[in-house]
């Protein structure tokens, strides 16, 4: 699956566009890294805990876009776009949303 | 009889409100999902792209569309979400949240406009009211919004 | 541009939903909530008994002296607390009570109870000597509080629940799980905890009194009380500190066989 986020996929001609895809998630640390990250928050710099949290959803939740993707039988997903909120206290909520298509391979 | 009330008071009723919100919650979720899906076979016609690239002839109108909605969880999820804090890993109780939130926006977006036969350059965005306030947390706002174009009757998609 | 409008399948679009699995999950983390909470309680409770152990008689009534001296005394004076003054000198012969620093309390409370608090102070309320009209009984009584700074069920007790407050405090702080599963297994597993050291206090107090007093027939006076009190179902046991009564007398009774015997 390629994902870009322009409107093409530079290089391919888009044969068909099929729709929207997207694919969500939310996910929390526990309990010691939440802790460790107030304490590292007194003195500042990377909270690695975090950025892992987040890639991992950022990766789930492209997979889950994917499988959408995929059922629609398209080979490609452009204008990927990440969105991000915060409902829950120390939960990462990833949201993201793209165009499915199929490509001239 | 003190000690009756001691117990009841202490266990019995967080686990029965718990049980309670549990029963009630998942049938309104059911429900609001029965009602998702039916609507999204009824607006099926309306396709949806996130880019700018629409076909460029027959148009006949362009309108703006959006869609918001804001939703929260039932007490028992956000009691699961408490739990699953601690040990970390997906929060599924605020993922159906989100879910039905976001299906719910960009229906009403479609509905807003129903004569429209292509949507393009949408774009989600999620707020939360409560943001900041320890104890409200779970109550969210999904706006949809993108343009509408409408064609001319004897172009086929 | 061709746009094709197709129909996704219903796994497809409920990817992201996680649609009935509340349950699921509920499961899965009351199993874990059980374990973490479990975890705590013996993780901690293992440190504290190690700490304790490693205090000696002299540093507890140093530490805690001035925290026992704190508590009121203005009642001191009543007839009650000559009385059981009197007895307690007379347990204090025994060369088995700790080395402490022993100075009865009177607490103006009905409830018939009796604590032990760090350093050697042990409060009575008044209920308790109300009802208490016999020198065994009372005996029976202190020896038992005695049986709780000779086990330092007290210093436990006080690590224990400072412990649990910090660790409860940090993985559950804030949050609504606090109020359920976690608390009600630990208060499980906290009364389980304290009927052993009540038992076990018990122990000491019979063979104490058993030592100082020869008749064991006045201990059956004390049970006669004890077994009165059992008003609460049998289930209610399971939240409450001490052991049901009669389960409580036929183990005394034992006890005293055995001390009767031996002594």
């Amino acid at each position: 699956m390629l994902l870009t986020n322009i409107e093409t996929v530079p290089g391919k001609q888009i044969i068909e566009h099929y729709g929207l895809v997207s694919g969500s998630t939310v996910r929390a640390k526990h309990v010691g890294r939440d802790f460790m990250a107030g304490l590292k928050n007194i003195v500042g710099g990377e909270l690695k805990g975090y950025t892992e949290l987040l890639d991992d959803s950022r990766q789930e939740s492209t997979r889950r876009m994917i499988t959408q993707a995929e059922a629609f039988g398209a080979n490609a997903i452009v204008n990927v776009r990440f969105s991000t909120s915060s409902v829950a206290q120390g939960a990462a909520e990833i949201y993201v949303y793209g165009t499915a298509v199929r490509i001239k391979e | 009889m003190e000690y009756y009330a001691d117990i009841i008071i202490n266990f019995g009723l967080p686990v029965g409100f718990i049980i309670l919100a549990m029963i009630t919650g998942s049938i309104l979720e059911n429900r609001h999902f029965k009602n998702i899906e039916k609507r999204e076979a009824d607006q099926h016609r309306i396709s949806i792209l996130t880019t700018r690239e629409y076909p460029k002839e027959n148009i006949a109108e362009t309108r703006m569309v959006s869609g918001s909605v804001v939703v929260s969880v039932d007490y028992f999820k956000r009691f699961l979400a408490s739990l699953r804090n601690i040990f970390g890993g997906e929060v599924s109780s605020y993922c159906s949240l989100l879910d039905r939130g976001r299906r719910e926006a960009i229906l009403r977006m479609k509905e807003q406009w129903s004569d429209a036969d292509l949507i393009v350059h949408l774009r989600v965005e999620t707020s939360s009211i409560s943001k900041g306030n320890k104890k409200s947390i779970g109550s969210t706002e999904v706006l949809a919004y993108g343009t509408g174009i409408r064609f001319e009757k004897q172009q086929k998609l | 541009m061709k746009i094709v409008n197709q129909k996704l399948d219903e796994k497809a679009s409920d990817v992201s939903s996680a649609r009935g699995t509340a349950l699921l999950e509920l499961r899965n983390l009351t199993v874990m909530v059980c374990l973490l909470a479990a975890g705590i309680f013996f993780g901690i409770g293992s440190v504290v008994d190690v700490l304790v152990s490693k205090i000696s008689f002299e540093t507890e009534v140093r530490l805690f002296g001035s925290m026992s001296l704190a508590i009121e005394k203005e009642k001191n004076e009543d007839i009650y607390i000559k009385r059981a003054e009197t007895i307690l000198e007379k347990l204090k012969k025994n060369s088995d009570i700790p080395p402490l620093n022993y100075r009865l309390v009177m607490i103006d409370i009905k409830e018939p109870n009796a604590f032990a608090f760090p350093g050697g102070t042990i409060g009575v309320t008044r209920g308790l000597m109300n009802q208490l009209n016999d020198d065994t009984a009372i005996a029976f009584v202190l020896g038992h509080e005695i049986g709780h700074f000779h086990n330092r069920d007290h210093l436990r007790g006080f690590g224990r629940s400072v412990g649990m407050a910090i660790a409860y405090g940090i993985i559950f702080g804030g949050r609504m799980g606090d109020s359920s599963i976690g608390n009600i297994l630990n208060l499980v597993l906290q009364r389980q905890y304290s009927r052993q050291q009540e038992d076990k206090a018990d122990q000491f107090g019979v063979e104490l009194v058993c030592r100082a007093y020869d008749n064991v027939e006045t201990i059956d006076k004390l049970f006669k009380i004890l077994e009165e009190q059992d008003k609460m179902p049998k289930w209610a046991y399971m939240f409450a500190t001490h052991p049901d009564p009669k389960s409580r007398v036929q183990k005394l009774k034992q006890y005293t066989k055995k001390s009767v015997t031996t002594f």
